[in-house]
């Protein structure tokens, strides 16, 4: 095994690996918060070639018995009908497995009905339970791809990956704002999903019903703290405006 | 359908609305800072500044608009523009009516000249009917001419009565560009 990754990582180094039509879903570029320019009247670039398509989705359906490993990729390009060594197209291995599921599993966050919710907040609560339990047929192997997503070379990616997913919930619950909240909101969501992802590492409910309410109620809390801060930065300004309305009234008098 | 944009183009247009959002955001905080102190000491010339200042809202819902379709984050900033746009408006109306035009004519020149140079990127990389860019194209063209609009309004009020006139234009002029560098980066 350990020979099989020197192999490869070598391999990769010296070029290996196609040169012309990077995949985005697998660029090095560190633009940590960066998503680039979207609109509906351009086609976006495809993640993947059909090839690499064929080979991943192969891989993936032998994730459950073979965890996200390089035996997994075997497997994939064999069921795809390419050689073993077809593996070196992607220069990441057993990682290039977990991205595709975050691909795919994100795209299939656009087919998920929330326009029956009413308030953003049951919106954001759907999307986040709807794409957790997407890990569910991985769910015993989440652990490796979680070590992988931490390792340091991918960690930057995976980030990337997280900032995406909490983008498409507040994007798909139709929450627009051009404030800092931008901020803020994306990144409750992040450390929210990120955790209930550990969470359910270790959940045996039925259903994965204690995540779901995990979830449900770490929400609960971040509007808590929300009203919190709210609450009192308007206590604050309240009392800026009677102490400058106290100067006044002072200075008028004399 | 048309081609896929090039990351060159969708790089470009990113930054556009991003700089253009937090660049409209500080205009609209400006003439909102200039127009709280005049609608108290200079009752003739506010409904001049509410003016110029109405235009420079509807700027800023185009561009938070945009930013929201095409799913692009704002500055990282924003708090940041906000207080220094509003503490310059207030501070150059309290120096008095020249200032405060002298503050718009360096402000309108130094955003005059970077729509003018967005304008000229995006005629050259987009050619003529690319779908859905003939919007932007227009809209960053209108924007100039009102921006322009305003530096004459600026001029014919006597904005090169201030005093120190050249310190303070030159100042404000610096001011902007380091802004717009670093809003098209964070």
């Amino acid at each position: 095994m350990s020979l099989f990754k020197l192999v490869g990582s070598s391999a990769s180094k010296y070029g290996f690996v196609r040169a012309t039509a990077p995949n985005p879903g697998c660029s090095s570029g560190i633009s940590f918060f960066s998503r680039s320019f979207y609109s509906a009247q351009f086609p976006q670039e495809p993640l993947y070639t059909t090839q690499e398509e064929s080979i991943l989705a192969c891989a993936l359906a032998h994730v459950p018995k073979l965890g996200f490993t390089d035996a997994a990729l075997v497997q994939g390009c064999r069921d795809a009908g390419y050689i073993d060594s077809a593996r070196m197209v992607f220069p990441r291995r057993e990682y290039a497995i977990v991205e595709y599921h975050l691909n795919t599993s994100r795209q299939r966050m656009m087919e998920i009905e929330v326009s029956n919710l009413k308030t953003v907040d049951e919106k954001v609560a759907k999307l986040i339970i709807e794409r957790i339990l997407m890990n569910r047929p991985v769910i015993r192997q989440y652990t490796d791809a979680l070590a992988l997503m931490a390792k340091p070379s991918n960690l930057a990616n995976s980030l990337q990956h997280l900032h995406k997913i909490s983008d498409e919930v507040w994007w798909q619950a139709a929450d627009r704002t051009s404030d800092f909240d931008w901020y803020t909101k994306r990144a409750s969501v992040s450390a929210i999903y990120s955790a209930a992802e550990l969470y359910m590492l270790s959940d045996s409910s039925p259903d994965f019903r204690d995540t779901q309410d995990f979830i449900k109620r770490k929400l609960e809390q971040r509007n808590e703290a929300k009203y919190a801060v709210d609450s009192v930065v308007e206590w604050a300004s309240t009392n800026a405006i009677w102490s400058v309305n106290v100067v006044k009234s002072l200075w008028l008098r004399g | 359908m048309a081609r896929p944009l090039t990351k060159a183009q969708k790089d470009f247009l990113t930054k556009l609305i991003r700089v253009d959002q937090a660049g409209e955001l500080g205009a609209d905080l400006i003439y909102n800072g200039q127009h709280s102190v005049f609608k108290r000491t200079n009752k003739k010339l506010a409904p001049l500044i509410h003016h110029m200042w109405q235009q420079e809202v509807f700027h800023r819902q185009t561009f938070n608009r945009l930013q929201n379709d095409h799913r692009i984050r704002p500055s990282l900033l924003t708090p940041i523009w906000k207080a220094c746009a509003f503490t310059l408006g207030a501070s150059t109306a309290l120096m008095g009516k020249e200032a405060a035009m002298a503050c718009t004519e360096a402000v309108e020149t130094v955003i005059g000249g970077h729509y003018n140079a967005q304008l000229r990127w995006l005629v050259e990389n987009f050619p003529k009917d690319t779908d859905g860019m003939e919007e932007i194209k227009s809209m960053v063209k209108q924007f100039r001419d009102e921006e322009l609009e305003h530096l004459d309004i600026a001029i014919e009020n006597d904005s090169n009565q201030a005093r120190p006139y050249w310190l303070l234009t030159e100042t404000i002029k610096a001011g902007c560009r380091g802004a717009i560098f670093v809003a098209e980066k964070l």
